[in-house]
């Protein structure tokens, strides 16, 4: 996230400086050397510290400030044993303007971040749940009118709202028989203030990125179905993605209202096409219901794993997740068998990886990485069969009762 | 007369309305726990989630002596209109809203109790089905009366147009999506209805200065009967809400 | 077996109001005339144009003699002094530490206004500011008491006491200044073994109780060691239980002070899993119980 911050002087002009969080994946030679031990004990000497605790600002700042620590006092937090990573850093320069960084996130005091770390190895966090428990969630399909299909996911705190749109579009040359599927992240400033203009840009590319590389495998979600004429005509999915609020677990949260949206998105039928001479005409069904769905029960969701001391959790709340140094995102497809009725007995899928993603300035022991995606894999099938059923029971509802939209409004 | 034909023989207008007939307001306070003041509000199809953060410590540079700084920000989401729109915001269209939002509850809030603050009011249009910007507006006002922002008055906008009865002009009210792209004139008022003045004025096409009166009082008079529709909202929102201790008569 | 993964339905929302319609207080909404009196003054809430007062938010009308204030329902936290607050520490200045206190601008703790380590009293000198971060960093929670309010409206603190400072380990929930009642005590030590702080602008701070008395004078060794050790099992279940109680009672806007947050507690008990207290049913069931309890004792 990006914050601008107020900077306090002594006479002189002052310097505003925006930080930029994630952007710059540098990792400190210090850290990787002591990563092995599974401790991330890191001791520093004035020099160093400004490398380690400015990661995530942009190269030619560092160089900068740099040479304005040299020989300066430069007021840092030690850690030892806990992976805290710092929260912020005063630098005095020589003409005694402080510069004030803070690394995005909440601000949290060590002392709750211990109480944290302790919850966490304890299997025991600060709600309640263990750490494999999920807040409680609230699903809500075909919310917007004018798309053709839409979801709303509440997650907590994180509240997600998708529509999707479809678009007739030329097949690209070297998939003739695909259709297409775009994903577009906006981050609301109704979340929060940061977010105004373009502040939550880099989050919402990031997002959309990820989701862009999950849906990617052709075993994620089968772009054939997409297919109306072979190398002529296909469909072509927009997949918009608002976030209104946000508490803590944004990606899962958004991989499953998408799956949800894809599920509700519906495909007018064509019913005639004609030739002429190259160019094809396409009438398309005007009844709204004259319409097919999408299989899409294999579509990918993200679990995100957060690594807080030495275990990882899912679902960190906001304050879980300002105190890990590192998460680990994976993409799992779904299985198919839950999203047609009386599936239940067909044999089960294991599930795929489609994606792998870390955001976070710290580092993981490879031992560590493995848990934590076995751990991924467990809670992905879990969210699956929830989500399958929250969603054919709802379709159940639409069938027998007539819809009535809640929306935000009940 | 030449203008589009916006009321049929019947005097029913292209949606089904009479001329004198608001879109259906359905709204809610309270819709997020983040801010500190939101609100949902659907006009007829057009849907807006308005969010109110402050009031706050405001930036160094933006900061005012003598009064709040209001920052607003309007933004359409990309599946809000019938053809996708590519950009939420940062287009001159959501700027220009943006600005004239700010004007509209500038006027309404009581700016000089807070000085060196700043009120971040940010409104996102979910469904477009004209009008957004008065529902922008509505529902705006609504997210500042959660949030305990003190206000001089309601803060209400409604649209109106003109259309041809009988060769006898009738002013229509709240006009919609149907109606602004049959090429109507629309005339936007966002005004304080409880004290009658006027917070912003915009007119999109022509309109003769003689019927420019009637047109504009029919405006006025949608204006009031939003104000009642919200003010009974917010009164049933209170009335869930409200704590026993609050009421302390000596 | 509970499950780890619950989605619901929006068709199964929960409502969580626990009110009863009966009687209803008079409401007023901006630009309502309240009265067109001219003796009375007006206090928050309220402007005077034409003669007449009006009210400028929605809420409840509050009549003290002749001072009229209307109380909204949910607003950034007046302060006023006396009154007791928990606040994190946003930057450190020269000779004072801006707080954030969910008021509409920082509240401001003077270097001169804190007790030094050993409870020394002397003028503060130039060592003891470049040892300000010492005592107090970017990010810490503290508890402390609002001195006096300047005439912009931001706050200065004080932890001229032995009771208020630096907080240690525990949980922070942030609820709406207008749910917490002003009471003689805000520093309670709850009958199932925790320490609550409820800050009068509406942050809660739960911590274990301390098994060693820590005070100023200690070393600094043992306070460290008291921040750093980890708490028990028990403790934690309490305190994760506490804080979805008081979750429970904000989202049916009920008032939190220490009885109500008990009460609340006792009703809570009958669900063994901590984590079951948080569904939207057992919320509800929560706070509709303590209400019900609540409202019996008031009636005797």
């Amino acid at each position: 996230m990006v914050q601008q911050l107020p900077t306090s002087n002594k006479g002189g002009s002052s310097l505003l400086v925006q930080v930029q969080y994630d952007q710059v994946k540098e990792k400190c030679d210090l850290l990787s050397k002591d990563f092995d031990t599974g401790l991330e004990s890191v001791e520093f000497c004035n020099k160093n510290i400004s490398r380690f605790n400015l990661v995530g600002i942009e190269a030619i700042l560092i160089r900068v400030i740099c040479g304005l620590v040299l020989q300066n006092t430069v007021n840092y937090n030690i850690y030892k044993g806990q992976t805290n990573k710092c929260q912020n850093i005063n630098v005095l320069t020589p003409d005694r303007r402080r510069l004030t960084f803070v690394m995005a996130g909440l601000l949290l005091s060590p002392t709750e971040k211990v109480f944290i770390v302790h919850g966490v190895q304890d299997d025991y966090r600060s709600d309640g749940r263990s750490n494999i428990d999920y807040r409680p969630m609230e699903l809500e399909t075909d919310v917007v009118s004018h798309a053709s299909g839409s979801a709303r996911l509440r997650l907590a705190n994180t509240d997600v709202l998708v529509g999707v749109k479809t678009e007739i579009d030329i097949p690209s040359p070297d998939k003739p028989n695909e259709g297409k599927i775009e994903f577009f992240v906006d981050c609301s400033a109704n979340a929060t203030p940061e977010f105004e203009g373009r502040g939550g840009e880099q989050l919402a590319l990031g997002i959309s990125n990820l989701l862009q590389r999950a849906y990617h495998s052709s075993q994620a979600l089968d772009l054939k179905q997409l297919c109306i004429f072979e190398g002529k005509q296909c469909w072509k999915l927009y997949v918009d993605i608002l976030i209104l609020e946000c508490g803590g677990n944004l990606c899962d949260a958004v991989s499953l209202a998408v799956k949800a949206a894809l599920f509700n998105t519906r495909i007018p039928f064509v019913k005639a096409a004609l030739m002429d001479g190259g160019n094809v005409d396409l009438q398309l069904s005007d009844d709204p219901y004259d319409s097919k769905l999408l299989n899409v029960g294999s579509a990918p969701l993200l679990v995100t794993l957060c690594k807080i001391g030495d275990k990882c959790v899912v679902d960190p709340s906001a304050e879980e997740e300002s105190c890990s140094v590192i998460s680990v995102i994976v993409g799992i497809t779904g299985i198919p068998n839950c999203y047609c009725d009386g599936g239940d007995s067909l044999e089960e899928k294991e599930g795929k990886f489609t994606t792998i993603d870390m955001s976070g300035p710290g580092s993981l022991a490879p031992k560590t990485l493995k848990n934590a995606v076995s751990q991924g894999i467990i809670a992905a099938k879990l969210l699956d069969k929830a989500l399958a059923k929250a969603l054919l029971r709802e379709r159940q509802e639409n069938v027998t009762l007539k819809k009535h939209s809640y929306g935000f409004l009940k | 007369m030449p203008g589009p034909d916006l009321l049929s023989s019947q005097g029913l207008r292209l949606d089904g309305r009479r001329p004198n007939e608001l879109r259906r307001i359905r709204c809610k306070l309270g819709v997020f726990t983040q801010p500190d003041g939101s609100a949902y509000l659907e006009q007829g199809n057009t849907k807006v989630l308005a969010a109110v953060y402050g009031p706050h410590q405001a930036a160094k540079s933006k900061s005012l002596q003598d009064g709040v700084v209001v920052n607003c920000q309007y933004s359409m989401a990309t599946f809000s209109t019938g053809e996708r729109k590519n950009r939420p915001r940062g287009d001159r269209k959501s700027q220009e809203m943006s600005m004239h939002l700010r004007q509209a509850l500038t006027a309404a809030i009581k700016t000089e109790l807070y000085p060196r603050s700043q009120i971040d009011i940010y409104v996102e249009v979910l469904q477009a089905d004209g009008g957004a910007y008065c529902a922008c507006v509505n529902a705006a006002t609504l997210a500042l009366i959660d949030a305990g922002i003190p206000l001089r008055a309601y803060a209400c906008a409604c649209s109106a147009s003109m259309a041809w009865r009988n060769g006898e002009p009738e002013p229509l009210v709240d006009v919609g999506h149907v109606e602004e792209a049959a090429g109507g004139v629309v005339l936007t008022v966002a005004s304080l209805p409880s004290t009658g003045s006027i917070g912003l004025l915009e007119m999109s096409h022509r309109l003769h200065m003689d019927y420019f009166d009637v047109v504009m009082s029919r405006a006025m008079q949608g204006c009031r009967d939003i104000e009642v529709i919200l003010d009974r909202a917010v009164r049933e929102h209170l009335a869930e809400g409200w704590t026993k201790q609050d009421v302390i008569t000596i | 077996m509970t499950s780890h993964v619950k989605i619901r339905l929006a068709s199964e929302r929960v409502n969580h109001s626990v009110r009863s319609n009966n009687e209803l207080p008079r409401f007023y909404t901006p630009g309502e005339v309240i009265t067109g009196m001219q003796d009375f003054m007006r206090g928050h809430g309220t402007y005077a144009e034409d003669d007449s007062l009006k009210a400028s938010v929605a809420g409840v009308m509050q009549k003290v003699n002749k001072l009229i204030c209307i109380r909204p329902l949910k607003s950034r936290y007046v302060g006023e002094i006396g009154d007791v607050v928990v606040g994190r520490v946003l930057e450190v200045q020269q000779r004072r530490w801006k707080v954030e206190t969910n008021s509409r601008l920082d509240s401001v703790l003077q270097l001169s206004s804190v007790n030094l380590p050993g409870g020394e009293l002397r003028r503060r000198s130039v060592e003891d500011e470049q040892m300000m971060r010492k005592h107090l960093q970017e990010g810490d929670l503290i508890s402390a008491e609002v001195q006096s309010v300047f005439s912009d409206g931001s706050l200065s603190l004080h932890t001229r006491s032995l009771k208020y400072g630096k907080l240690g380990q525990g949980a922070l929930i942030k609820v709406f200044p207008s749910l917490i009642k002003r009471r003689k005590n805000h520093f309670h030590h709850l009958p199932c073994g925790l320490s609550v702080i409820i800050g009068n602008n509406g942050y809660i701070w739960i911590s274990p109780p301390e098994h060693n008395n820590l005070t100023e004078g200690s070393s600094k060794d043992e306070i460290e060691n008291g921040e750093s050790q980890s708490v028990s099992r028990s403790d934690r279940e309490t305190m994760a239980r506490v804080k979805n109680c008081i979750a429970a009672l904000v989202a049916s806007k009920l008032m939190l002070d220490d009885t109500s947050i008990m009460f609340a507690y006792e009703e809570s008990l009958k669900y063994d899993d901590v984590k079951d207290l948080l569904d939207p049913e057992a919320m509800l069931d929560v706070a509709f119980l303590t209400e019900h309890r609540i409202n019996n004792i008031m009636e005797e």
